[in-house]
């Protein structure tokens, strides 16, 4: 540590002699760095004067390196010094830079490009090779059923469904309140105010339902998917499990993709009970459409099969969601910024893909006339 | 190099009747613990004798329940932040696993504590920056070109010591070397031994070390401190303290299975 008693100080005497004294740490002492290589730069010849280090206090690697470039790299024929730091110029003598990377920005950007097309291709790949794996996987669980991992399929029920009944009851809720102020304020102009029922039901059921559920999760677990799977490469638990002969993908991507399907559809279903509880009370308070007319009318104004569509949705929203998180999970590189970068394509795809199945569901089912 | 400052404490750490308890269970229980300026401290104990909770409440990262710790004349928890910032900068912590950033590569891991200093004000410019990093490098006996690697392309060796030469960046005045061979194979072990031995000798860091391993603790120490019960129940020499009898330093310093067997290999004692 610099003591401010003792100053880095130099003094030429009887124009031989250089005579250092102080304290040299200079490390963290930017501006009297610079002061005594600007000082001691303006000798010149330095290798002439003879240089007495024997007064110094202290050295450090800064102060060393100040007086090697006075030198010009090479020690002075004429040198007296501590052999505590002699061992600076020792080490500074050998010491190579390292080379920087020396690149175009042209290259920069060719590679660029080239990584993220590859990586692209590279996702779609692995998400497919994953399907085909888990297809396997599953072959493999009908032909010796104790190969099923039940308890990690379980934990995944529990992690991905019943921890989000509560966000999701709000959420649904709040959003049937909303919905329901909304399309009672066009109706009531019609005077049309029992129409809410079907509205409601059929945006519920069909498409908030679903996409509420797949938003959230895709948020919500798909993240916790990646960053789980993907935090054990960087603990070497994913390489322990492989070394055991367990397969990864049967013992994390299957149960989790099974449990996600299992779940989803539940989950619409709690959703659009809450949306739909939202939406009636809303419509009691609001448009005087009551509770019981509500519950009546709903089964009239709306086909069964919007539900069925709903919950459909959700299984396949699922799929997507736990496929895609596992995916980047298991290919996450084992450092911390790929971790995290993997986890915001994680969920990044996923919302992507989820809002892409449904317009496309919904534009296929509607105008092919399928349903 | 602190140890040739003039007018500075003589004591590098002193601990005083430190207490810690952790989930109920007693850790430590009045221990004492000092390293002088320059010296090269070794602490040994069982696995979970609480050595790396020593290590963490005398760094700062956790608190004692009660006693007092001085670190370079300082006393740890009792300082403003800014004096504590001040205090952390004159150690390094060799940390067991390393502990590289892992999204940077080793020169930035190297430049990270000196870039820190720029958001004190303490500017240091890249030229100096890399001068810095490129004698550090050599030091510890990297390549130049290691500097571009990652984290997870270094041999666990390596990786040893590029996080010493981060531990040493800011001129280090004191080091703590957490289990600094753990994980080399014998002859990188022996290899580290000797470059901390070198580094040691030529730098005058003082150091804390906590070791499972003998051979670091016959090459390196200047003496010895020995953990069990909670309390140091032996400090001195590596001679002194292996004189002391207690059973577990009699196990710990025993010769191990297979010892016999080694000797007599034709290979042993061949370099």
């Amino acid at each position: 540590m610099a003591d401010t008693s003792s100053d880095a100080r130099w003094q030429r005497n009887d124009d031989d002699e250089i005579l250092l004294t102080g304290s040299w740490t200079l490390l963290l002492d930017a501006a009297r760095r610079r002061r005594l290589a600007r000082e001691l730069g303006g000798l010149d010849a330095p290798h002439r004067y003879r240089w007495n280090l024997d007064r110094l206090d202290a050295l450090d690697s800064a102060g060393a390196r100040v007086l090697w470039k006075v030198w010009g790299q090479r020690l002075p024929e004429r040198l007296e010094c501590h052999e505590d730091h002699r061992h600076w110029f020792r080490w500074l003598e050998q010491t190579r830079f390292p080379p920087r990377p020396n690149r175009r920005w042209l290259d920069v950007a060719f590679e660029r490009t080239g990584n993220g097309a590859l990586g692209f291709l590279r996702a779609v790949g692995g998400v497919l090779l994953l399907v085909g794996q888990l297809m396997v996987d599953v072959a493999a669980c009908v032909r010796h059923p104790r190969a099923i991992p039940w308890k990690e399929t379980t934990a995944t029920i529990y992690h991905v469904g019943a921890t989000s009944m509560l966000l999701l009851g709000v959420v649904g809720f709040l959003i049937g309140v909303v919905m329901a102020i909304q399309i009672g304020m066009a109706l009531r102009q019609f005077g049309a105010a029992t129409l809410i029922v079907g509205m409601m039901g059929l945006a519920v059921l069909r498409e908030l339902g679903p996409v509420i559920c797949g938003v959230i999760l895709a948020g919500r677990s798909g993240s916790a998917m990646t960053a789980g799977i993907g935090s054990m490469h960087l603990t070497g638990e994913y390489d322990a499990l492989r070394a055991f002969g367990s397969s990864p993908s049967l013992r994390l991507a299957l149960p989790r993709v099974v449990g996600a399907m299992i779940t989803l559809p539940l989950l619409v279903v709690w959703t659009d009970f809450a949306a739909l509880i939202g939406g009636a009370v809303t419509a009691q308070m609001d448009l005087g459409v009551g509770f019981r007319l509500f519950l009546d009318q709903l089964p009239q104004q709306i086909q069964i099969v919007n539900f069925w569509i709903g919950l459909a949705k959700g299984a396949l929203f699922g799929l997507t969601i736990a496929l895609i998180g596992c995916y980047f999970g298991m290919s996450a590189p084992p450092d911390t910024a790929g971790l995290s970068r993997h986890t915001t394509l994680s969920v990044v795809t996923s919302l992507t893909l989820i809002l892409l199945f449904d317009a496309s569901s919904g534009a296929l089912l509607t105008h092919v006339g399928l349903l | 190099m602190s140890a040739r400052v003039p007018g500075g404490d003589d004591m590098a750490i002193k601990v005083q009747g430190l207490h810690k308890q952790l989930g109920g269970q007693t850790i430590l229980d009045g221990l004492d613990l000092e390293v002088r300026r320059g010296e090269l401290v070794s602490v040994i104990g069982a696995s979970g004798a609480g050595k790396t909770i020593l290590l963490d409440q005398i760094i700062g990262l956790l608190r004692p329940d009660r006693g007092a710790i001085q670190v370079l004349g300082q006393t740890i928890n009792e300082l403003e932040p800014w004096e504590a910032r001040l205090l952390r900068r004159r150690w390094g912590v060799l940390f067991q696993q390393s502990a590289l950033f892992s999204a940077m590569n080793v020169y930035d891991n190297l430049a990270f504590p000196v870039r820190e200093l720029r958001k004190e004000g303490l500017r240091v410019d890249e030229g100096t920056l890399r001068e810095g990093i490129a004698l550090k490098l050599h030091m510890v006996g990297l390549a130049p070109e290691d500097a571009w690697k990652f984290p997870f392309e270094l041999s666990g060796g390596m990786a040893k010591r590029a996080a010493l030469a981060r531990a040493l960046m800011l001129e280090a005045e004191l080091l703590f070397l957490d289990e600094p061979t753990s994980g080399l194979d014998p002859a990188a072990a022996s290899e580290f031994d000797t470059l901390l031995g070198e580094l040691h000798a030529e730098l005058g860091f003082s150091a804390l070390m906590i070791t499972h391993d003998i051979y670091s603790v016959a090459t390196l120490s200047d003496r010895v401190a020995v953990l069990a019960d909670g309390k140091l129940i032996a400090a001195g020499t590596l001679e002194d303290v292996t004189r002391s009898g207690h059973p577990f330093i009699a196990s710990f310093f025993h010769p191990r299975e297979g010892e016999e067997r080694l000797r007599a290999l034709p290979a042993y004692g061949s370099p």
